[in-house]
């Protein structure tokens, strides 16, 4: 059993691609592979077209990450979490206050960082993950343990960075809703292996939306589409759901339903949301 | 220049630490211990050497009863600083060789170390001259401190030591229990005190080398040529010890996976 196999990621330079999966999926492990914090059973891991094994400083100096919950040390000052690694990593120092003011912490840069927020922790950690200007800002689970305000902010940040850094952002998280909206690209991982690459737009044109409708009687509704050919049901409700968003086909069933002297309510369109396709796509594949 | 820099960023990670309150703590708290029992003592008879009893009564206690456990804990709160941050993900993360994260941790231990060596005698040696003023009636208090012969007693134990210092920085960084690195302190420290080793044993025993250390400087006439050369073979046999122990350790990080 491996938890990752054949996994070949294709991320664009400046997009903001969402990594995504179910508990288990293997993002995670694909994480720290990327980084070099586990090698790989077999194969080998190339990023920037260069092999990880043999080039890993090289690499690594271009990437930033945060796996997982941030790695801070509460004993020291927020500076002098960001000093310890300016010092390790040969970084010039002036980046200290740059990042910290890129993450909104330069005034809380002298408190102690055992004493801040779960949110400021969080920005603490990307502005370590910022701090050697990287290409490549690796985010695992970013949001994790954040309340709603402190989820908007992340959200915000990486919105911001992406759009006045140029730089590309790999997200990976288990929130949809979040990745939603902030993603320009998705990768979809199931026990291992890549179901979906592409953008959001690629993925709902793969996956079609249906249209709700609700009319004075459901039942002879559904009789008289389902004798039209269309591919419809009856839901929770008494709503009918027609399994099209086309809207030429939607105006046609409700011409039908009026000229067959029913009381039309509402039409309402619908396209799957992220969460709809990416439960679809991860049940497919498990049944 | 990757050690330095990793020295330098483990330097900084001392700030305010809990290992760095105890190099100063534990050397403290040995002084004041034989300080106090020396000013409350009531003697049967003067002393004729008060410096000579009151500095070696710390030697002793430091190098036997405090520094194996000193050791342990001190390695244990360094490599905690990291594991409680869970820090390794992001340290091993960086551009950086792992041979140098580890030296530049052990290099700090033994900063730390020689440190609270400072502390220790910078501290009795204060404390002594108070004694001196507070219970002149102890004894003579002779011509003066041989200075020399503490600090040599208390660097010898030291280069011994390091065996010891090398063994509990390999396993705190592997493992973050501290009850692990008490446990085999305890392990490797009580029996001697029962007297149930044998001698053959004790002369090889890390966690005993720095009390072998002064019982053969300390003890022995200083010029003899046998037991100067015994001091000798237990430095060797410590720094070569110590140099192999890191050795394996490196090569052991290095091939760390970080979960």
């Amino acid at each position: 059993m491996h938890a990752v196999t054949g996994l070949n990621l294709s991320v664009r330079s400046g997009s903001v691609y969402g990594f995504l999966g179910p508990n288990g999926a293997g993002k995670t492990t694909t994480i720290r592979m990327l980084l070099g914090l586990i090698r790989p059973d077999h194969g080998s891991v190339t990023i920037f077209g260069l092999a990880l094994s043999d080039h890993r400083k090289g690499i690594l100096g271009r990437i930033g990450s945060l796996v997982e919950a941030p790695s801070i040390y509460p004993r020291l000052t927020g500076r002098e979490n960001l000093q310890v690694l300016t010092r390790l990593a040969a970084i010039r120092t002036r980046r200290v206050d740059h990042v910290l003011r890129q993450v909104g912490l330069l005034d809380a840069a002298h408190r102690l960082a055992g004493q801040y927020s779960q949110g400021m922790k969080q920005r603490l950690g990307l502005a370590t993950a910022l701090l050697n200007e990287p290409q490549i800002l690796i985010l695992d689970e970013p949001t994790n343990g954040l309340d709603p305000a402190g989820i908007r902010e992340v959200r915000e940040l990486l919105k911001r960075l992406a759009a006045e850094s140029g730089v590309t952002v790999f997200l990976s998280s288990h929130l949809l809703s979040e990745v939603e909206q902030v993603a320009t690209h998705l990768g979809i991982i199931h026990r291992g292996r890549l179901l979906f690459e592409g953008t959001l737009q690629e993925l709902q044109q793969t996956r079609s939306g249906h249209t709700v409708i609700r009319t004075n009687d459901p039942h002879k509704a559904l009789e008289l589409l389902q004798g039209q050919g269309a591919r419809c049901c009856l839901v929770e409700g008494g709503a009918l759901h027609l399994k099209t968003s086309e809207p030429e086909l939607a105006a046609t069933a409700n011409h039908a339903l009026v000229q067959a002297g029913l009381r039309v309510y509402s039409i309402e369109s619908r396209s799957q949301g992220l969460e709809e396709l990416f439960m679809q796509l991860t049940v497919n594949e498990s049944d | 220049m990757e050690c330095f820099r990793a020295f330098s960023s483990e330097l900084l990670k001392m700030r305010r630490s809990w290992a760095f309150t105890l190099s100063i703590a534990a050397p403290l708290g040995v002084t004041l211990l034989i300080f106090l029992l020396a000013a409350l003592d009531v003697p049967n008879k003067e002393w004729n050497d008060v410096w000579i009893f009151y500095l070696r009564g710390i030697v002793w206690s430091w190098v036997l009863m405090m520094l194996p456990f000193y050791v342990a804990l001190l390695l244990a709160l360094i490599a905690s600083i990291d594991h409680n941050a869970a820090a390794w993900k992001l340290l091993l993360a960086q551009p950086v060789s792992r041979p140098p994260l580890y030296v530049a941790k052990l290099a700090v231990a033994c900063l730390l170390v020689a440190w609270s060596n400072v502390v220790l005698a910078t501290a009795s040696l204060a404390l002594g001259f108070l004694l001196r003023r507070l219970r002149p009636d102890m004894g003579n208090f002779g011509p003066g401190v041989d200075l020399g012969h503490f600090l040599a007693m208390l660097a010898l134990a030291y280069v011994a030591g390091l065996l010891m210092i090398a063994i509990h920085a390999w396993l705190s960084m592997r493992s973050s229990s501290f009850v692990l690195s008490l446990a085999v302190v305890i392990f490797a420290v009580i029996p001697n005190f029962l007297g149930f080793q044998q001698e053959q044993l004790q002369k090889h025993w890390p966690w005993l080398f720095p009390f072998d250390a002064v019982r053969l400087y300390g003890l022995q006439p200083r010029d003899t040529i046998l037991h100067f050369w015994s001091i000798q073979h237990l430095s060797i046999v410590s720094v070569l010890g110590a140099a192999l122990v890191t050795s394996m350790a490196i090569w052991d990080f290095s091939r760390r996976e970080a979960a």
